[in-house]
């Protein structure tokens, strides 16, 4: 491998990325589209306004033909995957405006949720992390043990215990979401604290690494002060798998927002996916699993980038690259995804 | 420690003195730790080098930081005097005796400013993730005014005078790009930017190749002529005789011996100093024994039934008769993506005698065992083991003579699975045998108690983990055995008992040995036959001490004036 050019691999590299991007879309799309076969009743009457509407033999049998209904499902499917491949999303049974312009409607709302929470629990996390390395064996097991217990606590019940007290209690916020920006801040925290639980997890071990590495000795040894120590060297050591955890994350954070918008009655993808599932709406759940599965590709794509610009051990190039990809390796197992 | 003044020079600038040291690990008052350094004294002055030579363990590197409070976490130290530039750094002393140590701050000014730290480990003491000109220049940051320019000119500057070539470019690359030499002195630069009194260098030699070892000792010879004090710690006293005025050998937590370098080295008055002297395998002829009964340090376990180590020295050292090939590489080559790592090499080895395989790092020395073991497949040529063709081909034509051939690497540690006591790990390898020995013989073989059989590989010391990966090699009788860099990892006395180890070995069990070793001194003595390669191919090949006598390759040549000798 290493006796071809940075540009052959480099190339090799974009072109495998881009390869497997296509593949992991085409995979959400086929199993979104049989998956949603398998639940029990009629597509048309998912058309005609869901299982209770007493549509008419007549009606039904004009929706199938139109829809395409009728024809085998291989023939459907192909159809449908020619109609993806040119960029048309199609029409919502249940909502019947194009899904495109659904989904525009709805992303901002999530994309915000979704963003707000990671930049949280990337800050918590750190600073976690930094925190409860500082050396007292107090401060190390609060860490570890306020880690292990968000991680574990699931979004319904977070999302529960934070409108009790901060809404039904203390009155702060909203228990409903609303427009302002005091509306994000409880579902922002339900998504938050678990995924700051997994980051600080894997960032304190790295920290701990780090602050025990030779090069913070000689750091030291330069006259180099503990907080100059943690931020110009322990950081971004602790920061790295961190990175590499951002874009599973990004996904763990759109299913988590199915919940907390239901929970906090909150416009954007989860909920319109939620619903579009209940009502059998194929052509949006298709949309919405291929505009998060979308978002998914760019983000990992996005942290590999990052990755490699965080630590130049990952780029390929000089004689640390090897290291650098067994640590990479070795960091894996630690992904309790 | 007495220096002699020097014609025409004053009296000497005195920039640390140290009296009556204590360091120990673990909570003051009652529940204290015991020292781990115990009342050491010792003064450097300007322009001076001091060496502190002991084994690991013995306290030397703790010692040498404790100058500039990191010991490490949770010491404590306790003096009659610590004194850096003349003030004292115990700070406020406790009921207990025991230094509190000076401020966080006041620490800050004394390391990188008065007193330069190259600590151990060059290949991984800078920040992989960060430029070395930052690394560099955060030293000046911290203790000098200068603006971000006049940092960068400085950096320059410091890179160019340690050596660096095209010191420009060097500035944005990282550690990771960076050969082990230049990651050396890269570091010492930083340690040196913000022009420190005393630059202290734990171990600066020790990863490095010889050639690369020779120049990092000039660099660091220039830096003493230019009159800053050195305290050089190492283990190697053939290093040690080359750049110290003065010496301090330390044991265990204490100095057993000091004074000038010629007198310490030249007519040493301890045993310890004595055996370690004798531990050096520089220029000892082959089968003379380099370890010292009564001398080895730690786990005792020198080999109880050695007729070697109970003859005297110079005993068997006629040659051997040389007997058939065991072992012929014929032509072979190798390449990795375009990268030659093994070119044309034609090397034979007789039963019963020592091929030493000499060069650096990347000179192909690891990917030629690899293929005389069978483990890669040559691009060309073939392996003969035994008079029989043995690769390249398929492991199973293989599998039947495996046992004829084993293997001891640098780092038994990770050659064994960590979960198995050594008692598995050897059933395992005598499995393999025709016809195997009783778990007890071989561990005797090999100079271990049989108590240590139920132990795992983590329990045991570097020596001890050595011995049972010989004794692995050893369990299904081979005819040959590779060991890659078998005592590089090792303390001067514990490697010469494996060596004492390998030398009895190989006469009573009739072994070949493929010596792979960087150690020119190491190789000699070990060595009938002598291959030294560089970049994949064998320059020069021939009887050992012929090669040392009169090497004819400007690279051997090169070599041996590298390799540090001592001379007191």
């Amino acid at each position: 491998m290493r006796g071809r050019g940075p540009g052959v691999s480099r190339a090799l590299r974009v072109a495998a990325a881009l390869g497997g991007a296509v593949f992991v879309l085409w995979a959400a799309a086929t199993l979104t589209f049989f998956g949603l076969r398998l639940i029990p009743g009629d597509p048309a009457q998912a058309v005609l306004g869901g299982p209770g509407s007493q549509a008419s033999a007549e009606a039904l049998a004009a929706v199938r033909a139109e829809y395409g209904f009728d024809q085998p499902i291989w023939v459907q499917y192909l159809r449908y995957l020619g109609r993806l491949v040119t960029g048309d999303l199609g029409t919502s049974y249940s909502q019947r405006q194009s899904v495109a312009s659904i989904i525009g409607s709805q992303i901002g709302g999530t994309l915000l949720l979704a963003v707000l929470a990671l930049a949280l629990a990337w800050l918590l996390a750190l600073g976690l992390a930094v925190w409860s390395t500082r050396g007292g064996r107090l401060a190390a097991a609060v860490g570890s043990g306020l880690e292990i217990v968000a991680a574990a606590v699931p979004h319904f019940w977070l999302a529960t215990v934070l409108v009790l007290v901060f809404s039904t209690t203390l009155r702060w916020f909203p228990a409903v979401s609303t427009a302002g920006p005091a509306g994000l801040v409880l579902p922002v925290l339900t998504l938050a604290l678990p995924l700051a639980g997994f980051l600080g997890q894997v960032m304190r071990e790295s920290v701990l690494d780090a602050l025990e590495a030779p090069f913070v000795l000689s750091a030291r040894a330069r006259g180099e002060s503990e907080p100059g120590v943690r931020w110009r060297h322990v950081l971004r050591h602790g920061a790295l798998p961190g990175i590499a955890l951002s874009g599973w994350a990004f996904g763990w954070l759109i299913s988590g927002a199915v919940v907390v918008e239901t929970i906090f009655a909150r416009p954007g993808l989860g909920r319109t996916l939620l619903n579009a599932v209940q009502l059998r709406d194929v052509p949006l759940v298709i949309g919405v699993v291929l505009v998060v599965a979308v978002g998914y590709v760019v983000m990992t794509l996005l942290t590999d980038v990052v990755s490699r610009i965080a630590d130049p051990r990952l780029a390929g190039t000089g004689r640390g690259s090897g290291r650098g990809r067994t640590r990479d390796l070795a960091q894996v197992p630690a992904v309790r995804a | 420690m007495s220096a002699e003044p020097r014609p025409g020079v004053p009296a000497p600038e005195v920039l640390v003195r140290v009296e009556g040291l204590r360091v120990g690990f673990g909570r003051r008052g009652a529940r204290r730790g015991p020292a781990v350094v115990d009342g050491v004294s010792f003064t450097v002055e300007a322009g001076r080098a001091l060496a502190i030579v002991g084994e690991s363990g013995s306290g030397k590197s703790v010692t040498a930081r404790s100058l500039v409070g990191l010991a490490g976490p949770g010491a404590w130290t306790s003096a009659r005097a610590l004194e850096v530039g003349g003030a004292s750094v115990l700070g406020p002393v406790g009921a207990d005796g025991a230094g509190r140590g000076l401020s966080a701050a006041a620490w800050r000014r004394i390391r990188g400013g008065e007193v330069g730290l190259v600590v151990q480990d060059a290949l991984v003491s800078l920040d992989p993730l960060r430029p070395i000109g930052r690394e560099i220049g955060d030293a000046l940051r911290l203790h000098t005014r200068l603006s971000a320019s006049e940092r960068r000119a400085r950096v320059l500057s410091l890179l160019d005078s340690g050596g660096m070539p095209e010191p420009a470019s060097r500035l944005h690359q990282r550690s990771g790009e960076l050969s082990g030499g230049l990651r050396q002195r890269a570091l010492i630069a930083s340690a040196l930017a913000a022009s420190p009194r005393l630059l202290i260098a734990d171990e600066p030699t020790t990863a490095l190749d010889s050639t690369v070892q020779a120049q990092i000792l000039a660099l660091l010879e220039s830096v003493r002529e230019a009159g800053t004090g050195l305290l050089f710690i190492s283990h190697d006293l053939a290093v040690v005789s080359r750049i110290a005025d003065d010496v301090l050998v330390m044991r265990a937590g204490r100095v057993v011996e000091s004074g000038p370098v010629a007198q310490v080295l030249g007519d040493p008055q301890h045993d310890y100093t004595k055996a370690l002297l004798r531990a050096v395998p520089t220029g000892v002829p082959r089968g003379v024994p380099l370890a010292w009964p009564g001398a080895g340090s730690g786990a005792r376990t020198a080999p109880a039934s050695a007729p070697a180590v109970a003859a005297a020295r110079g005993a068997s050292t006629a040659p051997r008769p040389e007997t058939a090939p065991v072992l012929e590489l014929d032509g072979v080559s190798k390449t990795f993506g375009g990268r030659l790592a093994v070119v044309d090499v034609t090397l034979s080895l007789a039963g019963g005698s020592t091929l030493g395989l000499v060069g650096e790092s990347g000179s192909g020395k690891t990917t030629l065992a690899r293929i005389a073991l069978g483990l890669t497949p040559p691009d060309t040529g073939s392996v003969r083991l035994d008079g029989r063709h043995w690769a390249p081909g398929s492991e199973r034509d293989r599998r039947s003579r495996r046992p004829l051939l084993g293997a001891v690497y640098q780092d038994a540690l990770s050659s064994f699975d960590p979960r198995l006591t050594v008692r598995q790990i050897l059933a395992d390898a005598l499995r393999g045998a025709s016809a195997p020995r009783p778990l007890a013989e071989l561990l005797d073989d090999v100079g271990l108690a049989p108590s240590i059989a139920e132990a795992r590989p983590l329990e045991l010391s570097g020596g001890q983990r050595q011995r049972v990966s010989i004794a692995r090699a050893l369990a299904p009788s081979p005819r040959v055995i590779v060991l890659d860099e078998p005592v590089s990892a090792l303390d001067v006395s514990i490697q010469a008992q494996i060596l004492d180890l390998l030398d009895r070995l190989q006469r009573e069990h009739g072994l070949a040995y493929l010596f792979i070793s960087h150690d020119l001194g190491v190789v000699q003595h070990m060595s009938d036959t002598l291959a030294v390669m560089k970049d994949g191919r064998i320059v020069e090949h021939g009887r050992s001490s012929a090669v040392f006598d009169r090497p004819a390759h400007p690279y051997t040549q090169a070599l041996l004036a590298a390799a540090p000798r001592l001379h007191p």
